[in-house]
């Protein structure tokens, strides 16, 4: 019986080492980015993996790391699956770092897109998501930082906000607000590089708009996305540049018949970056005008944002219905159906802003002030 | 000597069996029934999950030296307590077929997307079976190792998850429809508390230091509530209702969130293994009640003819739990709108049955 026993499980070593799911890991596909564009109603999935072995034997060399397979179909499981026929090995999304959909697919709506890494397994759901604007996704994602061997857009440093996917469909199901992600371009003709400085406005999942770069910093800033901002104001007909910390922004809620007026608080702590005027910053009266100066300024580009959404594009990209739905359900229950064309596009709004000016960088004085003193 | 258990480990199978429906099952039930208010429907199941639970104690309590099946033979003979018995086993057998399912399609949908699921339980059925041929003590000493393992996981995914909850996905609260909240809170109980039935398959004679025993299970009862509305509360503060609802098993999906000091990330399978033991864990107690049962009502005592009848009824289990579930809409549907129905008509309706018995022999002794 023993014996027997020690059979079968020398036996059960051999049988169960393994799974339908074995892959050796030079046989996978790392796949780091993706890309969505539609052409003809064809959809067109490009991905980028990851060479490990190439990138070892160019290490000290700036030539790319990565392969780029691209599949064509009708819808984006076939794409896909059009996509192996190119790659040799099985491709792996559990490392995906950002996925770039095509504005054109974008305008047209991207539940396919969202329903499709929705559903895939492997997918952490995780990555970034961004679109591409003014091109074609996958020109994006050929774009490669001369500092990385990989896509450096995951790693941007720019000042807005990068939306993550799991972030994205949240807003896309909730009730009273609308999502947005970040737009990707590309500067330059010979050696392009990504730009990231809009945000695209979605109804749903259609894209219906975009906001310029100051509109962008104020979407980021009321949708507390952002904690820091550069912010600049006129002095003179010179300019100071303020670098906001800490910023804040809190709604609240009052109604009138039921109609709902919000007022919106926002708070940051302030250092002066830099100066162009000789203003004497030592003086208190100065450096609250330049406060206040700076409080306006970010007060128009919030009001500038919200007349944006509001009044152009008629999306509650702020979540301001969710709010009132979230704190004032009851109230909500009334508004829900009249909301989007109705309530949100007359909805007051009142912005006020309150900058708290900490410093003023490593030099207490302005510059211009103490060479003309000169 | 060989089945002996302390009390320890008896609350450490009492923990396991309560937490093994707490993925895909219970998180299914409660946020698709009451939404955002699916706490409620939680914390309103633990405090109606009372009455089984002390029903059961009573029980485990009420003779020292007979198990549940003695009992039902002592309290109404030969053949109506054989009859008793074998519908008590019932519930327990869709327990297994659930657990079965349930544990293959998570590791099938997250783990190995290729792989049958009947492969999968193949490959958890062979230590089940070895453990289920052990001795009461080894089956015991075995799950408290579990459980221990367990409870690190579980507070590793809660330190993970701090820094991920937004309160206001909690909100609007107590805006879902009583009856709602309500009939998930019924749901929960037949896959919380009743898989309890189980503890009755050991003698409380052979229950170590069984002096504080109603006070600890109690107390374990509690602390597995906590657990679940911990689990509830994370998923739907760092998913949020309508997103939970989308996935299949959003306990996991939570657990892709976790990342510590931002280097310590990609958790979410070694954090989920402690579900999957808790399955294996509730199988193997399953089984031994079933086993109980043929030894006490068949009166059946070779051990070999025990472990065989019990290999041959959990790979039938195994067989049917790929035939019952043809797909997860199937499966879906039966686990949340029949098998509670059944399970309180069958669970229910015997233990009633054998209370108002002992009422009625108390009365006349």
């Amino acid at each position: 019986m023993k014996k027997i026993k020690t059979v079968v499980i020398i036996m059960l070593c051999f049988f169960l080492s393994g799974c339908w799911n074995y892959h050796e890991l030079n046989d996978l596909a790392i796949t780091t980015s993706m890309s969505f564009d539609i052409k003809d109603d064809t959809y067109i999935v490009s991905y980028m993996v990851v060479s490990p072995k190439k990138d070892e034997a160019n290490s000290n060399e700036s030539k790319t790391s990565v392969t780029i397979y691209k599949g064509e179909g009708k819808s984006i499981s076939s794409a896909y699956t059009a996509l192996n026929k190119e790659n040799p090995k099985v491709p792996y999304i559990g490392h995906l770092d950002i996925v770039i959909i095509s504005e054109e697919l974008a305008k047209k709506g991207i539940y396919d897109v969202v329903d499709f890494l929705m559903r895939n397994p492997e997918s952490r759901k995780q990555f970034y998501v961004a679109l591409s604007k003014g091109t074609d996704a996958k020109s994006v994602l050929e774009v490669l930082s001369p500092l990385d061997s990989f896509s450096s857009i995951t790693n941007n440093q720019s000042d807005i906000f990068m939306a993550q996917y799991s972030d994205f469909v949240k807003k896309l199901l909730d009730d009273g607000i609308n999502p947005i992600l970040s737009g990707i371009e590309l500067d330059g003709d010979i050696d392009p590089k990504t730009k990231i400085d809009k945000i695209g406005l979605f109804k749903g999942d259609v894209l219906v708009g975009w906001a310029n770069y100051k509109q962008s910093i104020g979407i980021n800033i009321l949708n507390n996305n952002t904690k820091s901002a550069l912010l600049e104001t006129s002095c003179d007909d010179k300019y100071a540049i303020s670098t906001l910390n800490n910023i804040k922004s809190e709604i609240k809620a009052s109604f009138y018949k039921d109609i709902p007026k919000l007022n919106i608080d926002i708070r940051a702590d302030g250092s002066i970056t830099q100066i162009n005027c000789n203003w004497n910053l030592e003086d208190e009266n100065v450096f609250r005008n330049l406060e206040i100066q700076f409080e306006k300024e970010l007060k128009g580009i919030m009001e500038d944002s919200i007349l944006l959404a509001q009044k152009e594009y008629n999306v509650d990209i702020f979540g301001y219905g969710n709010y009132i739905y979230k704190n004032h359900y009851h109230k909500w229950e009334k508004l829900k159906n009249r909301w989007d064309d109705q309530i949100f596009p007359d909805l007051d709004i009142a912005v006020s802003t309150k900058i708290n000016l900490k410093n003023t960088g490593s030099s207490k004085k302005s510059l211009k002030e103490n060479t003309n003193e000169k | 000597m060989k089945n002996k258990i302390t009390l320890s480990q008896l609350c450490s199978i009492c923990w396991q069996i309560m937490l093994a429906s707490s993925i895909g099952i219970i998180s299914y039930i409660s946020i698709n029934g009451a939404k955002q208010d699916a706490w409620a429907s939680i914390v309103i199941s633990a405090v109606l999950g009372i009455i089984p639970l002390f029903s059961y104690l009573y029980l485990l309590n009420y003779k020292k030296s007979k198990n549940f099946f003695e009992l039902n033979n002592y309290l109404f003979g030969n053949k109506i307590g054989r009859f008793i018995s074998s519908l008590s086993t019932v519930p327990i057998l869709i327990y297994i077929i659930i657990y079965f399912y349930n544990m293959c399609n998570f590791i099938t949908l997250n783990y190995l997307t290729n792989t049958p699921n009947l492969f999968i339980s193949l490959i958890f059925l062979i230590p089940i079976m070895y453990l289920i041929s052990q001795d009461l003590q080894v089956i015991a000493r075995c799950l408290f190792i579990i459980f221990g393992f367990a409870i690190i996981l579980h507070f590793a995914t809660l330190i993970g998850l701090i820094n991920q909850i937004d309160i206001n996905n909690l909100k609007p609260i107590l805006t879902s429809d009583f009856n709602n909240i309500f009939s998930s809170c019924l749901k929960i109980i037949p896959f919380t508390v009743f898989p309890n039935i189980l503890l009755l398959s050991v003698r409380k004679k052979d229950i170590t230091n069984s002096k504080n025993l109603n006070k600890c299970i109690f107390i374990i009862y509690l602390l597995v509530f906590v657990v679940i509305l911990s689990i509830v509360f994370f998923v739907i503060s760092v998913l949020g209702v309508k997103l939970s609802a989308l996935y299949e098993f959003p306990e996991f999906q939570v657990l892709k969130h976790i990342s510590i000091a931002r280097f310590i990330e990609r958790m979410e399978t070694t954090l989920s293994i402690h579900w999957v033991l808790y399955v294996i864990s509730s199988i193997v107690f399953c089984l031994y009640f079933i086993k109980q049962y043929i030894k006490y009502t068949y009166k059946i005592k070779k051990d070999k003819t025990l472990n065989i009848s019990i290999i041959v009824i959990a790979t039938i289990l195994l067989i049917l739990s790929n035939l019952i579930f043809k797909n997860v809409v199937i499966a879906n549907y039966i686990i949340s709108n029949i098998i509670p129905l059944v399970l309180y008509i069958i669970n229910l309706g015997t233990i009633i049955l054998i209370l108002i018995k002992i009422k009625i022999k108390k009365y006349y002794s």
